[in-house]
């Protein structure tokens, strides 16, 4: 079913059509499960900036952040059919990329105990991977540039994971509470309670700014 | 309130990152390759990503293991017991188990004082205990190459491995042991010729001498010893008298 939808893909026009832009997430969806390509790439055009955002925050890792919300949308795309439309849009599939993020970051500390140079590394976020060298611009050049954002996303970074969520879904991404702890399966004062912890482990690493 | 303020602001203000110009056509990309829950992970099988560690750990373990507790000495190389000095015999061609004891000194009469060795060699008996190494560091250990406790301990002697104590020892060996050369003319023993300064020669026997008897026993070519043997005397024939030869000094 997948090789029957994807055939289609590539001939299909990844610009939607005026009237796609304008169609609500739902409708976007509906299309989509009825074969409309174009629903999809409309889909993808409202998310994929601030999913990669939200997971680039997350991770610390603009490539890795890349990666995983591209798997973000495979997914979407492959479970299309088990959306229910009861739910928000944007909810789920903040939920889908929070789930991937996490699962990264366990591989992550798999990965770091079991090698031998993991052994001699400290045991904190603020550990950057080598990346290779690539050709293309990236979009946050002017951020790696700047100390503060540097010193700020190291911060957030190492935050725990519990922490780390409601953090960057409130204050960068302005979701609110409700959407928080939809997207977090949580009760409404477990999330607030957890976005105040957050906020006062940051001010403590982020004295120096405030 | 102002902190967490300030914080959101700074937090607002950091700028958004935005996906890459290709990021549709990879996601399309990766949508043709299939579910990526259909597509298998490369992932080696738990069994061997556990298996190999634990078996490197393993095979060093037993490699320090036996390196630490592992003496090759001990099974099957014959130790050397060093026992107090006692004098020799410089004219006593046989001991007790039938070795030759040599002496090392060209005059008759001078008595050397060597060191006693008794090789101690795990025999193939089953009522034999084979002399650990252990107790030949007890020994060795003793101001005068040996102590106390290992003068007053019977020690058994042991054998070679492999030598049969039952073995036959032919009289023209024995014969030969002493110096003696024979040659057999029907079964009579004639002595051919007495090496110099050998045990024959001090003990008196003489070229031409017919060997009658050995400890008072008749012999003839065909005439072996068994078991533990001490030669004492000999018998010969001189000018066709019969004459007694002591082999003791």
């Amino acid at each position: 079913m997948a090789l029957d939808k994807s055939a289609s893909i590539g001939a299909e026009v990844s610009q939607p059509t005026v009237s796609e832009a304008k169609l609500s997430d739902h409708a976007l969806i509906a299309a989509t499960r009825g074969g409309d390509e174009a629903a999809f790439g409309e889909i993808m055009t409202r998310y994929r900036g601030p999913i990669t955002n939200y997971l680039y925050r997350f991770l610390n890792d603009y490539e890795e952040a890349v990666d995983l919300a591209q798997e973000t949308f495979v997914r979407v795309y492959f479970a299309i059919d088990r959306y229910h439309t009861q739910f928000a849009f944007s909810t789920y599939i903040y939920r889908i990329a929070t789930n991937l993020a996490i699962s990264e970051i366990r591989r992550r500390k798999r990965r770091r105990l079991l090698s031998l140079t993991g052994l001699f590394q400290a045991d904190d976020d603020s550990t950057v991977e080598f990346q290779p060298t690539d050709g293309r611009a990236l979009p946050d050049a002017e951020l790696i540039d700047d100390e503060r954002s540097q010193t700020i996303a190291r911060a957030i970074a190492a935050l725990p994971e519990k922490y780390r969520v409601p953090i960057i879904l409130r204050d960068i991404e302005d979701k609110t509470y409700d959407e928080i702890a939809e997207i977090m399966e949580l009760g409404l004062g477990t999330t607030k309670s957890r976005i105040s912890r957050a906020r006062g482990l940051l001010k403590e690493k982020l004295r120096q700014y405030l | 309130m102002t902190g967490d303020q300030n914080l959101t602001g700074l937090l607002a203000a950091l700028p958004h990152v935005g996906a890459p110009n290709d990021f549709d056509f990879r996601v399309r990309a990766r949508i043709a390759a299939g579910n990526p829950a259909d597509r298998p992970a490369f992932r080696l099988p738990t069994a061997i990503r556990f298996a190999v560690p634990l078996a490197m750990l393993v095979a060093v373990g037993a490699y320090f293991g036996f390196t630490r507790f592992y003496s090759p000495g001990d099974a099957d190389v014959p130790s050397v017991v060093e026992n107090q000095p006692r004098i020799a015999q410089p004219i006593a061609p046989l001991s007790e188990n039938g070795a030759v004891a040599r002496p090392d000194s060209n005059t008759k009469d001078e008595r050397v004082a060597l060191p006693s060795r008794e090789v101690a060699i795990p025999t193939l008996r089953p009522g034999n205990k084979i002399k650990t190494q252990a107790n030949s560091r007890v020994a060795v250990d003793g101001p005068d190459g040996g102590s106390r406790e290992d003068t007053s301990r019977i020690i058994k002697p042991l054998y070679p491995r492999g030598l049969d104590r039952d073995a036959p020892v032919f009289v023209r060996d024995v014969l030969s042991f002493i110096g003696a050369e024979v040659h057999i003319s029907g079964s009579s023993l004639t002595v051919s010729k007495v090496q110099t300064n050998s045990i024959a020669e001090r003990a008196g026997i003489k070229a031409g001498d017919v060997i009658v008897a050995v400890n008072d026993v008749p012999v003839s070519d065909k005439t072996a010893f068994r078991g533990g043997f001490t030669g004492k005397s000999l018998r010969v024939r001189r000018e066709g008298k019969d004459i007694q030869i002591s082999l003791k000094p």
